[in-house]
């Protein structure tokens, strides 16, 4: 029941409003509306013009149901109380929507609590706002529209009234005056314009002070992020002339103010009491504080200053997964040993990577199978060998070794395979030792299984050209005549360079070409040993070098260098290396390049070898790729030497080191 | 408090069964174990248990199969690990536990220990210094020089089974650095060569001899492969010496010298293991440090199938009964193949065990098809039951330098190392 009777005056209510709001509010519509009334006006006083439709009512624009538990709805205008009408029965109401043919016109209105009938204009407006019609009576929207002024100009005047006549007299004033002034001319009185007399201009050294075209970019900046100046903090009841006594200091307190460190102390300064403005002294911290102030001011930041706040990690290049650059070496399979003291060099046998042939410090070179890590012979030398390399083709069993005693041998391994060993034992006997021309330096002998060569100076490496029939020796001094190179076939040595060029480390051939690398400490020559010119000089950025590998097509050098430095030089780029990386914390004794795998290791004196994945585009458009990979450590130190010397397996990607405790490690896949 | 943490702890509902006679009465009792539980708590229980129904029983070691796999960790773990289902009773096989290998000998050989063989209760090694070391099951042993200038011996293979108790009429094929095979013959306590053959380009990696005994093939750091005509009345394959060669050596009794049979190339390296295929006469496996196992058709001499592997591969042994294969890498895990199937490339199990270095050397027991031997370089030697890939059986101590060879036949494990000893151990 509740719900019902809040239902219907909802109902009557918006329904009373929706009556009156298009008379009140559409002006437009009132204009149209009324007018076809007025002439109609008979007396205004005759009737209640007002728009309040029910002024019996005087409680005003409040929610009626607060007058729902009331038993009447609001009083009149004479302060009485309008009592509600008794609510009708259900069966009353139906009886009267039976009965009563104006039922549906009737709303009720909450405020008078009374059904009112709405009048046939009322009606038809409801009906006009329910159809989407403008709710005014009679209004047409599309009146036909009447032009009055067009922009078409028209013959015809609008108006009829006759021009005046003073349009068509000429103007006797103005006759005067030109009169006046061709008498004058006549006269020679006509005195022309005046010429204008040039102001001097004045410059305004200011005029820019307002326009923002002359302002810097800080100044700018400035202005749009603009900081103001800090503030000074507003006093404090505390630093009044009379505070209250509670701020004054007591005994203890100003004891503690005065042990305070003057930077740490809560107020700078001690509350004091004065009768009197008038007996206020003159403020003696005056000119400290405001020079402090004008420090503060001085020092106050006057930019947002835009940091970067980056991780890091993000700045580190991006490397690649090492597990997507496999196979290189990862762990340590075994030891060989058997040299007693340091293992200086160790060389590979070429092609079947079977046998492994090493020199070491007691004078000896071991030839061991690689496989199980079993030395097969051994050669005492008889003096400290300082370098050893297997003949690059795989038919010869030969070996050069460098000892000390300023000797180079050329060995027969005897080892491999038993028709490569004849072979290379005929090849032996035939080197021409006995043609040797009187006064040469080098002395050419042989023995049963060996060629020996001695020298003038003691050697530090010998490393052979990749047709196997030269080979080239430099010395461990500091002398212009250090490089030799030697020919096996003819049994001649010669000494391609006479002029010190700098101290000797390390030589190599160029892989396919008669070409000569030369490295002293800090520079590499690159010769051409057949036309005896030099092609190309190298900085290379290392003040000391110690090794120097090539790769399989010449164009690239990896030098490795005491001052713990990697260079790797691209030839085609120019003279300086295109990759420089300091990876060992000591000075780095040996490089190696793998001859089939991207494989590129270097040994160090800090007791570890890093092994580097090192791809060589030989397509110009992409880059070479170098990323290290794993750091291998082994071997025990010995006087502060660790490796010496490493080599790559010739097939698999295994990396064999010589290290200075005497033994030679095998790292595998 | 402990009372309190076991109340929260899981449970199991599980019973035993074995399929060996001495336990068919194992009584089918559901028990209720703790997760926590263990091998060795296992073990208890059931020991307990048959005890109960069975007064003469003694207390023994007992391995647990769950399903295909050992139980090695606690039960907690196992089940994580597996996902076994724990909703139902779990069924766990029982299988009398292995008993560990006794060390038997330790033989002094001397030189480094390059190939170990065992026939009929006979130990037979190679040395790199020239020498056969031969040990019977008593520990006495027999050291025979071989006569020859290069004296590194890489490889045997035994042709003639030696009579029981009785060395003399043992034949030996032994593979060494010097390219040779040579076929020795053991009488009255000496060597005769009775036949060399002749043809590797390289050191002589691997031979092994046909079942029938009238083949032989050899593997060499020449990546070849070569099969030779064993048999004495086959003249077919003999090398015709010239005049002034026969010449020089007449004093000599001469020993045959022949040529191989065929020659396979195909290998990109150092072949470094072949076995006859124990299932088909004619074919044979090999490993190489070319990444792959290869098997051969010898009658047409080519290619059958080519498992690649990660790594070089060391070693295999193939298994009769199951047609498992066992590889071994230069890396510390032996890994099981089974080149019967087509996809014969995928790895069935990799055996986790070994320290670093690599695993020189596999064999089968040919006693169990489901446990096999591994020696590696980090000195150790194991053995492991394929069902359980995590965890060896046992771990043989006891060599100071790396181990190079193993044989495993009539209950003894033989292991020679680089420390130049040779151990013996036995088995159940």
């Amino acid at each position: 029941m509740s719900t019902k009777a809040e239902d219907i005056p909802k109902k009557g209510k918006r329904k009373s409003t929706s009556t009156k709001k298009p008379i009140k509010k559409d002006e437009f519509g009132e204009k149209l509306d009324v007018k076809p009334v007025l002439p109609k006006v008979v007396d205004e006083y005759d009737y209640d013009s007002s728009d309040e439709e029910d002024l019996r009512n005087t409680i005003g624009n409040i929610p009626i149901k607060w007058y729902d538990d009331e038993e009447h709805i609001g009083y009149d205008k004479h302060g009485e109380k309008i009592i509600k009408p008794e609510k009708k029965g259900e069966i009353e109401t139906f009886l009267e929507k039976m009965e009563d043919p104006d039922y549906w016109r009737k709303v009720f209105d909450r405020q008078s609590g009374t059904d009112i009938k709405l009048t046939d204009e009322q009606i038809e407006k409801l009906q006009n706002i329910a159809s989407g019609k403008y709710p005014t009576i009679g209004y047409n929207p599309y009146e036909p529209f009447l032009d009055i002024y067009s922009s078409q100009k028209e013959i015809h005047p609008i108006d009829n009234i006759p021009a005046p006549k003073a349009r068509f007299i000429p103007s006797k004033d103005e006759m005067r005056m030109v009169s006046k002034m061709v008498h004058a001319i006549r006269m020679g009185w006509a005195i022309g314009p005046k010429e204008k007399k040039e102001e001097k201009k004045v410059y305004d050294l200011w005029a820019s002070e307002d326009s923002m075209d002359n302002l810097t970019k800080s100044q700018l900046s400035r202005m749009r992020v603009h900081m103001p100046a800090p503030k000074v903090t507003l006093p404090t009841h505390a630093e009044s002339y009379n505070p209250a006594e509670e701020y004054l200091f007591d005994d203890d307190e100003k004891k503690k103010w005065e042990e305070t460190e003057k930077e740490d102390r809560v107020m700078n300064f001690v509350p004091s009491k004065f009768d009197s403005l008038r007996k206020v002294p003159q403020y003696d911290k005056f000119i400290t504080e405001r020079f402090e102030r004008c420090l503060d001011l001085y020092l106050a930041p006057r930019q947002r200053k835009m940091r970067i706040h980056a991780d890091p990690t993000d700045l580190l290049p991006d490397l690649p997964n090492p597990n997507d650059l496999r196979p290189f070496p990862t762990n340590l399979a075994f030891y060989m040993r058997g040299h007693k003291g340091q293992v200086r060099c160790i060389s590979m046998e070429p092609e079947k990577g079977e046998l492994l042939a090493s020199g070491g410090q007691d004078g000896t070179v071991r030839i061991w199978m690689l496989a199980t890590g079993r030395c097969i012979k051994t050669f005492d030398m008889g003096g400290e060998v300082t370098s050893v390399a297997f003949s690059p083709i795989a038919e010869r069993t030969m070996l050069a070794v460098a000892y000390e005693g300023k000797h180079i041998a050329i060995l027969n391994t005897g080892c491999g395979d038993k028709l490569h060993i004849q072979q290379t034992e005929q090849f032996i006997s035939e080197v021409p030792t006995d043609e040797q021309e009187d006064g040469a330096v080098v002395h050419w002998r042989k023995a049963k299984d060996r060629v020996t060569l001695t020298l003038p100076n003691e050697v530090r490496q010998v490393t052979w050209h990749a047709k196997g029939d030269y080979l080239a020796t430099v010395a461990v001094d500091d002398i212009a005549k250090s490089v030799y190179v030697h020919q096996m076939s003819k049994s001649k040595s010669q000494c391609p360079f006479t002029k010190r060029k700098g101290h000797v480390q390390a030589v190599v051939f160029h892989p396919t070409q008669a070409r000569l690398f030369v490295a002293t400490k800090i520079h590499v020559r690159e010769y051409d040993l057949a036309r005896c010119v030099l092609i190309k000089k190298l900085i290379t950025g290392i003040k000391h070098i110690s090794s120097i590998v090539p790769d399989a097509s010449g164009e690239n050098l990896f030098l490795g260098g005491l001052d713990r430095r990697f260079a790797w030089m691209d030839l085609q780029m120019g003279n300086k290396p295109w990759k420089k990386l300091k990876h060992h914390t000591s000075a780095i004794r040996s490089v190696a390049y793998h001859k089939k795998y991207p494989l590129l290791a270097t040994v160090s004196d800090d007791g570890s070898a890093m092994v580097y994945y090192a791809r060589i585009y030989s397509d110009f458009s992409k880059d070479n790729e170098l990323y290290p990979v794993k750091r291998l450590k082994a071997h025990e130190k010995a006087d502060d030497l660790s490796m010496l010397h490493t080599v790559w397996h010739p097939i698999q990607p295994w990396l064999i080191t010589a290290g200075a405790d005497g033994s030679i490690a095998l790292f595998t896949y | 408090m402990e009372e309190g943490d076991s109340t929260n702890e899981r449970h199991v509902q599980l019973t035993f069964f074995s399929n060996e006679k001495e336990l068919a009465d194992i009584p089918e009792v559901v028990f209720d174990v703790p997760t926590s539980a263990e091998c060795d708590d296992l073990n208890l229980l059931l020991n307990k248990t048959i005890e109960t129904t069975n007064d003469t029983w003694k207390d023994r070691r007992f391995e647990f199969l769950v399903g295909e796999t050992f139980l090695r960790t606690s039960l907690a773990e196992f089940i994580e690990e597996f996902e076994v289902e724990t909703e139902t009773v779990l069924k766990v096989e029982c299988v009398i536990g292995v008993e560990a290998p006794k060390p038997l000998h330790d033989i002094q050989a001397p030189d480094w220990v390059s190939s170990v063989q065992i026939s009929n209760n006979f130990i037979f090694s190679t040395t790199y210094g020239g020498d056969i070391v031969i040990v019977d099951r008593k520990g006495n042993e027999t050291k025979l020089a071989v006569n020859s200038a290069n004296k590194i011996l890489k490889c045997s293979a035994i042709v003639k089974k030696p009579a029981k108790n009785d060395l003399n009429g043992t034949q030996l094929l032994v593979g060494s650095e010097s390219q040779l095979l040579t076929l020795y013959s053991i009488e009255k306590g000496a060597l005769t060569e009775n036949l060399i053959l002749r043809g590797h380009e390289r050191a002589v990696e691997c031979v092994a001899v046909s079942s029938d005994m009238s083949r032989a093939i050899s593997g060499s750091v020449d990546q070849n492969i070569k099969v030779w005509n064993l048999d004495e009345n086959d003249q077919t394959t003999n090398y015709e010496k010239q005049e002034e060669e026969t010449k020089t050596k007449k004093r000599r009794k001469e020993a045959i010298t022949k040529v191989p049979m065929v020659t396979i190339g195909g290998h990109r390296d150092k072949v470094t293991d072949i076995q006859w295929c124990p299932w088909k006469t004619s074919h044979a496996f090999s490993s190489s440090w070319d990444h792959s196992v290869v098997e051969w058709d010898l009658e047409l001499a080519g290619e059958i199938s080519r498992t690649k592997g990660p790594k070089s591969f060391t070693s295999l042994d193939l298994n009769l009964s199951t047609g498992y294969m066992i590889t071994s890498c230069t890396d510390a895990v032996p890994r099981l193949y089974d080149p019967k199937s087509r996809d014969g490339t995928l790895v069935k199990n990799s055996f986790i065990g070994h320290q670093t270095g690599w695993v020189e050397s596999v064999r089968w027991n040919p006693n169990d098809s489901n446990q096999f031997v591994s020696v590696s370089t980090d000195k150790t030697a194991k053995t492991w039951d394929i069902r359980s890939s995590k965890s060896s059986l046992f771990d043989i101590h006891g060599h100071e330098d790396r181990v190079l060879c193993v044989a495993w036949n009539d209950n003894l494990i033989a292991s020679g190392s680089a420390d130049c000893t040779i151990k013996v151990f036995e088995t159940r």
